[in-house]
C-alpha cells in the first residue's frame, strides 16, 4: 500500500509517503515553507521510495484550520494529485493531527491543542481519546476549563500563554508543536482500518474563521 | 513541428471568474466553461480577495471535469496545463497555480505561466479571421488599460498605459456614483445608450497632449460633481463619461497606429465588449485603412479559453516551468515574457 500525506496549513510543511519500507518524510519551516516547495518535497520522498504519483492508494491531508492561503495550497495540491489518477482522499483537522501527535508523543489522552489564529484568537479543540472535539475560534479568555491532567499543545500556547493557561488550568504546555505529515499517515491507516476504505471526493478546506468580509452600506 | 496532436488545458483564476479552457493543435478551441462570482461580490460592491479565492478553490477542479466531458477527453489525453500566474489576486492565482502544478505534476506533463493579459490580447487569435502581427493592442480591462505594440508573440513593448484608474475600473466606479448595480460597466453602458450626446461634454483627459498615456480617475470626479448638480440626469450623464472614454481610447489609438505604422489594431479585455467604443474604433479603422479585431463577446471578460490559447501557443515551442514550485506573480510586466 502506497499513501501520500501532505500538510502545509500552518507555519510549517510536510509530506510523508507511506510504503513498505515505512515512511519516507520531509518537513521544512518558516521562509522556505512559504515558498511553495510542497512537490519539489513530493518528488524527493517518490524517487527516494522509487514510485510515481500513480502508484498511490491514497492521499490524507490536513484541511484546516491554518493560514488561509496555506490551507488553501494544502487543498489545491491535494485536489490536482489526487484527479489525475482518480485517488482516494481522506482530510483530517490540523487540531487532529496535532492533538494525535501530541498524544502519542506525551502518551496522554488529555490533550488541549491551541493554534495561533492571528488577530487575537486561537484554533481550539480538545483531543481525547482519539477524537478530537470542540473544534472551534475562539478568544484565548474563552476556551474550555481543564485542569492540570491535561497538556497543551501548539502555537496558541506561545502567542496567548498567560491567558490560556489560566482559563484552561493547564500548566503544561508545548508551543513549537506542530502537525506532522507522518501522523496523517497514521490517522489515515487507523480509519481504514476501522471505518474501510473511504474517499472525500472532492477535498475542501476548513477555516472555522469565516468573518471575512463586510457588507458595504449601499 | 510534429504531426502529433497537442492539447492544452487552460486555468484560470487570477480575480472573480474561474475559467477553464481546452486547446487543441488539430481542432483549435475545443470546450470552455466559465463560473462567474460577480453574484457573491455584488452585495459588497466589489470583489472581496478572500471570498474569491474561497469560491476558486470549490469551483475549479468541478469545471475542469466538466469541460473534459464536454469535449469528451480523459486527463490522459492532455499534454500541457497552462495557469495564469499573474498578473492578479495573490489568493486568487495561488488556486489555479496550485492545482495546475500538482495536476501536471500528477500526470508527468509540462506546465506553464501564463501572463493574463497577453491571454487577453492573443484572446482574438481564437477566432476564425485572425489578426497577423505586427499590431497595435488596446488592452481595456478592470484592472489594466494600456496600449500595446505587438510584433510576435512575447514580442510586447507597452506604448502607453493608465497612471491612475483602468477604464474598466472608471466604468464601474461611475456607475457606483449613479447609483446602478455591481459590476457597474455593463449598466452604465445601457443607461448611456438612452442618453442625449449634447447635454453634457466631459474632457478627454491627456489628449492634449503628446503621448500614449492614459488618465480616467478625473473623469469619475466630473461624473461625481455633475451628478450632484443634475440628479435627474444620469443616462446624460452616463452617455457624456461614456463618449468621453470612448473618444479618448480613439485618440490614442489613432496615434499608437501613426506612430508604428501597423495596419492592424485588436481590442481586448472586458471593456472591449462595449459596443459604442466598437463603434468608434470601426469608424478610425476605416478612416486609417486599418483592420480591427475583437475577441467574440464571452472572450472579452476573463476565461479559460484565451489562457489556454496563450499556454499553447508556448508549450507546443518547448517552453515550460522548469521548476515544481508553485509560484505566481500577482505583479508581472508584459515586457518581461519571453519570445516565442
Ligand atoms: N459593455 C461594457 N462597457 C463598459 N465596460 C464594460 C462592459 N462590459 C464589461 N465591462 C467592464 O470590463 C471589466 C471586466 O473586464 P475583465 O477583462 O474581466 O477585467 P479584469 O480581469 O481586469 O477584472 C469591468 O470593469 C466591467 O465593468
Amino acid at each position: 500500500m502506497h499513501i501520500l500525506a501532505i500538510d502545509t496549513c500552518t507555519e510549517v510543511c510536510s509530506v510523508s509517503l507511506y510504503s513498505n519500507q515505512g515512511k519516507t518524510s520531509r518537513f521544512i519551516k518558516g521562509v522556505e515553507k512559504s515558498s511553495g516547495l510542497i512537490l519539489p518535497l513530493c518528488d524527493e520522498v517518490f524517487s527516494e521510495v522509487g514510485i510515481t504519483p500513480k502508484d498511490l492508494d491514497g492521499i490524507a491531508y490536513t484541511k484546516g484550520p491554518g493560514a488561509f492561503t496555506g490551507v488553501r495550497m494544502c487543498i489545491g495540491v491535494v485536489q490536482g494529485i489526487s484527479l489525475a489518477h482518480d485517488i482516494p482522499t481522506m482530510g483530517f483537522s490540523t487540531l487532529e493531527v496535532v492533538g494525535f501527535g501530541a498524544a502519542k508523543k506525551f502518551n496522554t489522552d488529555k490533550i488541549a491543542v491551541a493554534l495561533d489564529a492571528r488577530m487575537g484568537e486561537v484554533y481550539w479543540g480538545l483531543y481525547q481519546d482519539q477524537k478530537l472535539t470542540n473544534e472551534s475560534l475562539r478568544k484565548p479568555d474563552d476556551v474550555n476549563t481543564l485542569g492540570q491532567d491535561f497538556i497543551g499543545v501548539g502555537t496558541g500556547w506561545g502567542a496567548h500563554e498567560q491567558v490560556l493557561s489560566e482559563r484552561s488550568g493547564i500548566s503544561n504546555y508545548k508551543a513549537n508543536f506542530y502537525p506532522k505529515s507522518e501522523n496523517l499517515i497514521d490517522l489515515y491507516l487507523i480509519h481504514v482500518n476501522e471505518n474501510g476504505n473511504f474517499d472525500d471526493k472532492l477535498p475542501l478546506p476548513t477555516y472555522l474563521r469565516n468573518n471575512v468580509a463586510h457588507k458595504s452600506l449601499k | 513541428m510534429s504531426t502529433k496532436v497537442f492539447i492544452t488545458l487552460g486555468i484560470e483564476s487570477s480575480c472573480d471568474e474561474t475559467g477553464i479552457g481546452l486547446y487543441s493543435s488539430e481542432k483549435g478551441l475545443i470546450a470552455h466553461q466559465l463560473f462567474s462570482q460577480v453574484e457573491l461580490h455584488a452585495e459588497y460592491g466589489g470583489v472581496v480577495p478572500e471570498l474569491a479565492s474561497r469560491d476558486h478553490i470549490q469551483r475549479t477542479l468541478p469545471l475542469i471535469k466538466a469541460v473534459l466531458s464536454e469535449a469528451e477527453l480523459q486527463l490522459s489525453d492532455i499534454n500541457g496545463i497552462a495557469y495564469t500566474a499573474g498578473p492578479g489576486l495573490a489568493g486568487a492565482l495561488l488556486v489555479g497555480s496550485s492545482i495546475a502544478k500538482s495536476l501536471a505534476w500528477s500526470l508527468d506533463i509540462p506546465s506553464l505561466a501564463v501572463h493574463h493579459m497577453e491571454g487577453h490580447l492573443l484572446a482574438p487569435l481564437l477566432e476564425e479571421t485572425q489578426p497577423e502581427f505586427p499590431f497595435v493592442a488596446l488592452l481595456v480591462s478592470g484592472g489594466h488599460t494600456m496600449l500595446v505594440d505587438v510584433k510576435g508573440i512575447g514580442k510586447y513593448k507597452i506604448l502607453g498605459e493608465s497612471l491612475d484608474d483602468a477604464v474598466g475600473e472608471a466604468f464601474d466606479k461611475t456607475a457606483k456614483i449613479l447609483g446602478l448595480s455591481y459590476p457597474g460597466g455593463p449598466a452604465l453602458a445601457a443607461l448611456a445608450e438612452q442618453g442625449d450626446e449634447t447635454r453634457f461634454k466631459f474632457p478627454r483627459p491627456m489628449t492634449d497632449r503628446p503621448g500614449l498615456d492614459f488618465s480616467f480617475s478625473g473623469l469619475k470626479t466630473f461624473a461625481r460633481n455633475t451628478f450632484a448638480k443634475y440628479p435627474n440626469e444620469k443616462a446624460n450623464i452616463a452617455k457624456a463619461f461614456e463618449v468621453a472614454t470612448t473618444q479618448t481610447l480613439m485618440i490614442k489609438c489613432r496615434r499608437a497606429l501613426e506612430q508604428t505604422h501597423y495596419s492592424t489594431l485588436i481590442v481586448a479585455g472586458g471593456v472591449s465588449a462595449n459596443q459604442s467604443l466598437r463603434k468608434e474604433l470601426n469608424k478610425l479603422g476605416k478612416k486609417l485603412a486599418v483592420n480591427v479585431f475583437y475577441p467574440r463577446q464571452e472572450f472579452c471578460t476573463d476565461n479559460g479559453a484565451m489562457i489556454a490559447l496563450a499556454g499553447h501557443l508556448r508549450l507546443i515551442k518547448g517552453h515550460k516551468f522548469i521548476t515544481n514550485k508553485i509560484t505566481i506573480k500577482p505583479r508581472w510586466s508584459l515586457e518581461e515574457l519571453e519570445a516565442v
